[in-house]
């Protein structure tokens, strides 16, 4: 079969594949994998190939009116759903509303997929309103789910379709891709492989969208600011990090928590294998200051806040209470 | 693409074929109207994947072509045009279309018309024809007791049955079953039945009102949608896909009380009753004694009403409640002048014909008859 257009995942793919040539594909895949990792990707290649019409080989081939009709979203035989809201829940209306397209036959393709990402975000009625159609789906019926770890979905639902388990990639390998098909130049892409952890959407996004970018760069110096803040100006920086509808709270944490990760590195004299690079002045001075001991508890803080986030805290809350923990400048 | 056309006849299309474009939608395309020139006249169609309509008006058509445009600024422009020639002219290249009528020149946006999700058009000499108003009769005599609850998509179907030379039709939500049969001008080959959406059959119904020539049905193969070609239009509609649960075995074979009267009078004595069940899960109690039947509501916070009816009573004498709502949506679908209860037991469904007419038959269940 025709390579896909995918970055790694060389496993899953064949896996895939295999079962597309043999018209063998289950009723109900599950991918799962950490954000940003290619699941997204990876479904639509899935999707792309069981509806095209192109050579049998080829599919997805990207060319006929199926696979075209895909790419700007008019297929009527595929639906795709995802949480309304950015960090919302998937609701049982939006799984009503798959119940019923699955319910009607296909228009066009002998198939009818329904995509559901972020299933980790489904409410406990969500999730229980998909079993049914998950138990007995209509012989044309492909459901596909993402979801960032099985382990936080309903077993019943993780039993009843076949699981596809995405792991992040090898720095290399996002490296690689970055230059050959992002022509992105070495330097920088040697940079963001090793930030993105193997998630290689962010290392795309990172790359071409210089807004996401710069987000990045603005956490990495708020971070250097906030240790030379006394007591009320912390106060300030939380109320404002929580205010300003640019930032996100959690993509925050997780760049400051590369910065102490790289500030321990050095500390632990592994300073070559720091990520941020062109920090690496200021990285080291705040490791000449800061005790070893105040950056294994301050990695420590930033990661209770981030569960405390996911658990629902009041944000702003956790928010001050981490600053206030961070050491002084 | 160039033609021209009446702005009465495009704008009569439009309000035809408008009503599938859906209101909210992910996908782009939905929310346009096909446009396409078919055999020198103008051919319009939207869908919202449920259901599509394609409805076909006279034009004068220069250049072939096709496209689509947003659906709802567009009916609403030509609704606003002065009774005149539109003329339309498709940029190929542009992807939009140029409308002049009168002073009034417009430019839509379109998208290009292979992006618009197949409509099938039925085969010539392909399915079964039913008189128009057979047809009509059914749909309103089964439609309205298909299911509203989407977590058992079967029940919000109607499922048709097409055997020898009849087409049954039956809906059903738990609570009642409304069945009838319609003759098929000629008859079908092998039998078979399929699961068409209650919504598609709504507008079917809404566009039928002033057909007179037969219908053809028709599936596309492998019975995954059914086309209902009208004389201007095709209604096409998705099936769904499950199996309809064997309603024939719910209808009770005999009965022990026949009750005979004027559906006119029964309708009224129920609507009269409804004003007092409003406050009681819209339960009345229809007491049977021997020539006469007492249709009655009592609400312990507002009143009660009754009314009594001269019938024709068969069998013993019984009490029994009902879901008033029910038995109006059955009595006003109906067109006998007279109609027949059939009832065995107050915890027994009740069985609701149309003297003269042995096509029809409906089942209702019977409500909990509280005794104080």
């Amino acid at each position: 079969m025709k390579p896909w257009h995918i970055v790694g995942h060389e496993w899953a793919v064949r896996q895939l594949q295999t079962a597309i040539e043999h018209d063998e594909v289950p009723h109900a895949l599950l991918i799962s994998g950490p954000d940003n990792v290619g699941k997204m990707t990876l479904a639509r290649l899935v999707a792309g190939a069981l509806l095209c019409k192109g050579q049998a080989d080829e599919r997805p081939c990207g060319v006929c009116l199926a696979c075209r009709k895909l790419a700007s979203g008019n297929h009527p035989d595929l639906m795709l759903v995802e949480p309304e809201e950015e960090d919302g829940a998937l609701k049982i209306d939006q799984i009503r509303a798959v119940e019923r397209f699955l319910a009607l036959t296909p228009n066009e393709s002998p198939r009818k997929i329904a995509l559901i990402a972020a299933f980790e975000r489904a409410t406990i009625g969500a999730a229980n309103a998909l079993l049914k159609t998950l138990e007995e789906p209509p012989a044309y019926a492909h459901l596909i789910l993402l979801a960032q770890d099985a382990d936080g979905l309903l077993p019943t639902i993780v039993s009843r379709s076949q699981q596809i388990v995405l792991r992040p990639l090898a720095t290399a390998t996002v490296e690689q891709a970055l230059r050959e098909q992002w022509n992105v130049p070495a330097e920088q892409a040697t940079r963001l492989a090793r930030i993105s952890g193997g998630r290689i959407g962010w290392a795309i996004r990172a790359a071409t969208d210089v807004v996401y970018h710069q987000r990045m760069e603005n956490a990495l110096a708020l971070l250097l600011d906030v240790l030379h803040q006394d007591l009320p100006a912390r106060f300030d920086t939380a109320q404002a990090l929580i205010r300003d509808a640019s930032v996100n709270v959690s993509e925050t944490l997780e760049y400051w928590l590369t910065g102490w990760r790289d500030v321990l590195l050095i500390q632990t004299g592994n300073a070559e294998r720091a990520i941020h690079q062109q920090h690496h002045t200021t990285l080291t001075q705040i490791a000449q200051h800061v005790p070893l001991p105040a950056t294994v508890s301050t990695l420590k803080a930033v990661e209770g806040c981030q569960e405390a986030l996911q658990r629902n805290a009041n944000a702003q809350l956790a928010l001050e209470n981490l600053l206030l923990n961070l050491p002084g400048g | 693409m160039k033609l021209s056309c009446l702005q009465e006849n495009l704008s009569k299309g439009l309000s035809i074929v408008g009503r599938a474009v859906p209101s909210r939608t992910t996908m782009p395309i939905l929310g346009n109207v096909l446009l396409a020139t078919d055999h020198g006249q103008l051919k319009l169609a939207a869908t919202n994947l449920e259901l599509s309509v394609v409805h076909w008006v006279g034009a004068r058509v220069e250049t072939d072509g096709a496209l689509t445009v947003p659906a709802r600024n567009f009916i609403d422009l030509v609704n606003s045009l002065p009774p005149d020639q539109v003329d339309l002219t498709m940029d190929d290249e542009a992807l939009s279309l140029a409308l002049s009528c009168g002073m009034v020149n417009a430019r839509f946006r379109g998208i290009a018309a292979a992006e618009f999700p197949v409509v099938p058009e039925p085969e010539q000499g392909d399915g079964f024809a039913v008189e128009a108003g057979d047809l009509r009769t059914g749909l309103v005599q089964v439609t309205f007791a298909a299911s509203t609850d989407e977590s058992h998509p079967v029940l919000t179907g109607v499922l048709a049955e097409f055997e020898g030379s009849t087409l049954t039709l039956a809906a059903a939500d738990g609570f009642r079953l409304s069945m009838r049969r319609i003759p098929l001008i000629h008859p079908a080959p092998t039998p078979f039945s399929v699961i068409i959406p209650a919504r598609a059959l709504s507008e079917l119904m809404r566009i039928i009102g002033g057909q007179e020539e037969p219908v053809n049905i028709s599936t596309t193969h492998p019975h995954n949608q059914i086309l209902f070609k009208l004389t201007d239009t095709v209604l096409n509609s998705q099936l769904i896909d499950g199996n309809f649960p064997d309603v024939r075995r719910i209808i009770p074979a005999a009965s022990r009380t026949t009750v005979v009267l004027g559906r006119e009078e029964i309708l009224q004595a129920c609507k009269r009753a409804a004003i007092f069940a409003r406050d009681v899960a819209n339960i009345v109690t229809l007491s049977i004694q021997p020539g006469r039947i007492t249709v009655s509501a009592d609400s312990a916070e507002s009143g009660q009403g009754s009314t009594e009816l001269m019938a024709n009573v068969e069998g013993d004498g019984l009490d029994i409640a009902f879901n008033v709502r029910f038995l109006i949506d059955v009595f006003s679908a109906l067109d006998t002048p007279q109609v027949a209860l059939e009832l065995n037991a107050p915890t027994n469904p009740g069985v609701i014909k149309a003297v003269g007419d042995d096509d029809f038959v409906h089942v209702v269940m019977p409500m909990h008859l509280g005794r104080r």
